[in-house]
């Protein structure tokens, strides 16, 4: 069963790979500069320089069966402010502050056990979930807690009811990290981290990650990034070099403002340098494989960058080095192929 | 059938740990002879017989089979030889155990595809006083019996020369004086040539020529 | 122990193509089992968006309604077939239905035409326990009620999973008002297949794709796991031959007393080297028989779906049957050649005096 949904693994990567096409890496990025650290012995990019750009227009959120709404974000405050700095807040909180408004009937409370904020009815349903993306990707059926998931100007968002099944995994993969956490006295270990690239794999155990406030213009203090994992790695010893790229927007996506990982390296291990390569990430556990969902997902997206998308405490984090042919006819969305 | 031995050299082994077990034989055996072969153990007699029977091949000097030289002979040849002119009994009888007395008798016969072979194997039995235990393993008869099957099984195929290597060498003596007798008989009253190796002095009388080995050399 | 290395070899052989050749014809059933020349999907991957339409799962894109009257006008197209699928809740039991239009009776082949009602696939129909007459309330987003109008007839593909129901009210249920998920394009020629597609695939909004450019590539995915599966059977084919001569050489060495009587007693070389290998060709054979056993067998406890969704069961054939006993009987002989040679050099004299 594994191998079977080993295929689907890399078929669904193929398809993330294919947001970032939509979005346009490559030559024609524009990079406001790159990190390469270690710097002066730290394992943090300079702090100050790059602040990504706070939402400010105003956006949409279509709730399937009930209409598209609008929303404005000035007018919006974050519930989670454990993890946002002020103006910056969350999918979860663009519905909380319609409910708020009255103009859409949803309850919800927040879930310890797992760690946040749930829907406990919308227009008298429940079971949903939804889906998000920036400007110039797609939609892909994320996993990533709803009141985590930053907005950006332009971003699209859909709720809609999940199928059963894969709400409940994702729902025990949510309380597992929870319960993963606590097991661990409040610190982020992470069993299985990998980073690979069509010549080589690097594979880590039991790594433990604290917070280094990269986007500490979006987060708190404190708060644990999947971008913390390899700088944590690197303040182990065991990284040689990582280089981030700083991209403010990209060719058909506007606002980016992310940090991509362009290279990780150490004695053994590099890849060459190019173009239209970086790395994309997934986060994931066994319990979210399997799911042939339109596109199964078991993971986090590419099109959250590694920077922006909060660590909770999951089974594992893969890192993926992956390469992109242009791959844009007009109106059709090819499948890009992986090259190394 | 004659066989013949002219200078035959048989060297065991390779360089300083060479060992020279027949040095320079000449020996001649035909149908109706019955020879003798006597010497200590270890003086080459059985190496003598194995020659003689093409079991084995000199290290110098000829084999004859019938005046031709066996070394010109394939294996093919050599092995309708051994398997239609010439009877072997050996000392330990080399039964094959997992097949019964009759089953033994008739492993020849089945290599030649001989017609009627299965009558054939059962008179070869009777013929050596074992028709009632045609049905018998080795490991059920006694070890005057299993020998009387062995030379039974080197009859099977009427050869015209037996070479038996210390045919009575397992046996007591009251056995092996029985065995003797029906070689004896086998050469007497059907004419088929006998060779047996022994160092019994007994034994040895009993053939009409003698050769002595010793330390490789007939004397 | 020979008979279990060949065994094993024989039996991951049959297995791997039992299963394979299964796989691979349902997945061309399922492809075939559309009912289109062209398919017409949202803009995304046009995999997972094929598999979706064929699991009645729900996808994230969808094709606006207002594109079928252009498509209808392309030239060469004969049928268009407006698709919504999705899971709801048919008598409270999360079933996938299927919303479409008359024009669907043109690319099936139901016996009916008649989409007034709910048509109701024979396996969705055993589940809920329906038959023609019934009531059903069909609910996701919106809740209806449609009469059963009829039960189809089973097709043994994913049609029978169904609930099929008049677009306009599969539509409400899904709150997929003027969407659809899929559109199925039949064409009048289909020599012109390709050039149709590329028109079509000119309306902003949808990508065309041919089903068994699909299916190809599903199968070209299939097809590398298949690579593994033959690299493992190679492997257990090697370890067979490998335990076989070593077994074999074992079995000539612990007969050489045997074989130095034969030999003594007027077997020819060619004789032995056929006795030993006509000895391993029967035990090869033997190998050969347990291992289908085994393989067919081992090929209902292997996982039956190809992760895609699509559960297969095996399909074994005498020629599968042939091809393995063939394969069974090459490795026990090759592997037995060079033992039999050794058996056949045995020195007569030599080998009846070891002990």
């Amino acid at each position: 069963m594994r191998s079977w949904n080993g295929m689907t693994r890399i078929l669904e990567l193929l398809i993330s790979v294919a947001t970032l096409v939509a979005v346009g890496i490559g030559a024609t990025g524009e990079d406001a500069g790159s990190a390469l650290l270690p710097l002066a012995g730290n394992w943090t990019p300079p702090a100050g320089v790059h602040a990504g750009r706070p939402p400010s227009n105003k956006g949409t959120v279509e709730i399937r069966g009930l209409g598209t709404f609008e929303f404005d974000p000035p007018q919006i405050q974050a519930l989670r402010k454990d993890l946002f700095r002020p103006g910056h807040f969350s999918v979860f909180d663009v519905l909380a502050s319609l409910a708020k408004a009255g103009t859409i009937p949803m309850e919800y409370s927040y879930d310890e056990s797992l760690g946040t904020y749930v829907i406990e009815s919308l227009n008298g349903k429940s079971g949903w979930w939804y889906d998000a993306h920036y400007a110039g990707g797609a939609f892909e059926r994320p996993v990533v807690r709803m009141d985590e998931y930053p907005v950006k100007d332009g971003m699209a968002i859909q709720l809609y009811l999940e199928s059963p099944d894969r709400l409940a995994a994702i729902t025990q993969d949510f309380g597992k990290q929870v319960a993963r956490l606590r097991s661990n006295g409040g610190r982020v270990v992470v069993p299985k981290v990998t980073v690979r690239s069509p010549r080589a794999t690097l594979t880590f155990n039991d790594v433990g990650v604290t917070a280094h406030n990269v986007r500490s213009d979006v987060f708190q203090t404190g708060v644990i990034s999947v971008l913390d994992v390899l700088l944590s790695l690197g303040e182990q010893g065991q990284l040689s070099s990582l280089e981030l790229a700083w991209r403010d927007r990209m060719e058909n996506a506007d606002p980016v403002d992310n940090y991509f990982v362009d290279q990780v390296r150490t004695e053994d291990y590099s890849t060459e340098a190019a173009g239209d390569c970086t790395y994309v990430h997934e986060v994931g556990s066994e319990t979210l494989m399997g799911f042939l969902a339109p596109h199964g997902h078991a993971t986090s997206h590419v099109h959250l960058t590694a920077d922006v998308e909060v660590l909770t405490s999951p089974e594992y984090v893969e890192f993926l080095w992956a390469c992109l042919q242009e791959a844009r006819a007009s109106g059709e969305n090819k499948n890009p192929q992986a090259k190394d | 059938m004659r066989i013949q031995l002219d200078g035959v050299w048989k060297a065991y082994g390779e360089g300083p740990g060479q060992f020279w077990a027949i040095e320079d034989a000449r020996l001649e055996v035909a149908s109706g002879d019955f020879l003798a072969i006597v010497g200590p153990s270890g003086s080459g007699k059985s190496t003598l017989l194995h020659l003689l029977g093409c079991l084995d091949a000199p290290t110098h000097g000829e084999v004859l089979i019938d005046g031709e030289p066996a070394t010109r002979k394939s294996d093919r040849e050599l092995s309708l030889v051994r398997r239609n002119r010439i009877g072997f009994i050996f000392q330990q009888y080399y039964l094959n155990e997992s097949m019964t007395a009759w089953q033994n008798v008739l492993l020849p016969l089945e290599l030649g595809k001989v017609r009627d072979r299965r009558n054939r194997a059962t008179e070869a039995l009777g013929w050596v006083g074992l028709g009632s235990r045609l049905g018998s393993y080795p490991s059920e008869l006694s070890g005057g019996e299993q020998q009387r099957v062995a030379i039974a099984r080197a009859l099977a195929n009427s050869p015209e020369i037996v070479l038996a290597d210390e045919p009575t060498g397992s046996l007591d003596s009251a056995t092996g004086g029985d065995v003797l007798a029906m070689l004896q008989s086998l050469n007497a009253e059907r004419g088929i040539g006998l060779v047996i190796v022994t160092h019994d002095a007994k034994v040895a009388a009993c053939g009409k020529a003698r050769i002595q080995v010793r330390d490789g050399r007939i004397t | 122990m020979t008979i279990g290395g060949i065994a094993i070899g024989v039996a991951t052989l049959f297995a791997l193509l039992a299963l394979s050749s299964g796989i691979e014809g349902a997945l061309e059933r399922e492809i075939s089992g559309l009912g289109a020349h062209i398919l017409l999907l949202p803009i995304g991957c046009p995999y997972t968006l094929t598999l979706s339409l064929m699991q009645g799962a729900d996808t994230p894109e969808f094709i606006p309604e207002d594109v079928v009257p252009h498509v209808r006008e392309t030239e060469n197209v004969r049928t268009t077939v407006p698709v919504v699928v999705g899971k709801a809740k048919v008598n409270g039991e999360l079933t996938p239905i299927y919303g479409t239009t008359d024009d669907v009776f043109r690319v099936k082949s139901w016996g009916t035409a008649d989409l007034t009602g709910a048509l109701v696939g024979s396996y969705a129909a055993t589940k809920l326990k329906l038959k023609p007459g019934d009531r059903i309330t069909v609910d996701l987003y919106s809740e209806v009620t449609v009469p059963v109008t009829k039960i189809l007839d089973e097709t043994q593909g994913r049609d029978d999973t169904f609930v099929f129901l008049p677009l306009a009210l599969a539509q409400k249920v899904l709150a997929l008002e003027a969407k659809l998920s899929g559109i199925l394009v039949e064409t009048e020629n289909v020599a012109k297949v390709t050039q149709t597609r590329y028109t079509l695939a000119k309306i902003a909004g949808i990508q065309a794709v041919p089903p068994s450019e699909v299916f190809d590539t599903l199968v070209g995915l299939f097809g590398s796991v298949k690579q593994t599966l033959i690299l493992i059977t190679g492997i257990a084919i090697v370890v067979g031959v490998l335990t076989t001569m070593n077994t074999m050489t074992m079995a000539v060495y612990e007969r050489r007393r045997e074989i130095g009587l034969l030999r003594a007693l007027g077997s020819t070389r060619r004789d032995v080297f056929a006795l030993f290998l006509s000895e391993s060709l029967l035990v090869s054979l033997a190998g050969g028989v347990v291992g289908l056993a085994l393989g067919y067998a081992a090929s209902f406890l292997l996982p039956r779906t190809s992760g895609f969704g699509i559960a297969a069961s095996p399909q074994f054939s005498l020629a599968y049957v042939g091809i393995c006993l063939l394969v069974a009987c090459a490795v026990g002989t090759l592997s037995a050649i060079y033992p039999a040679m050794m058996a056949a050099r045995t020195q007569p004299i030599r080998a009846l005096r070891e002990l």
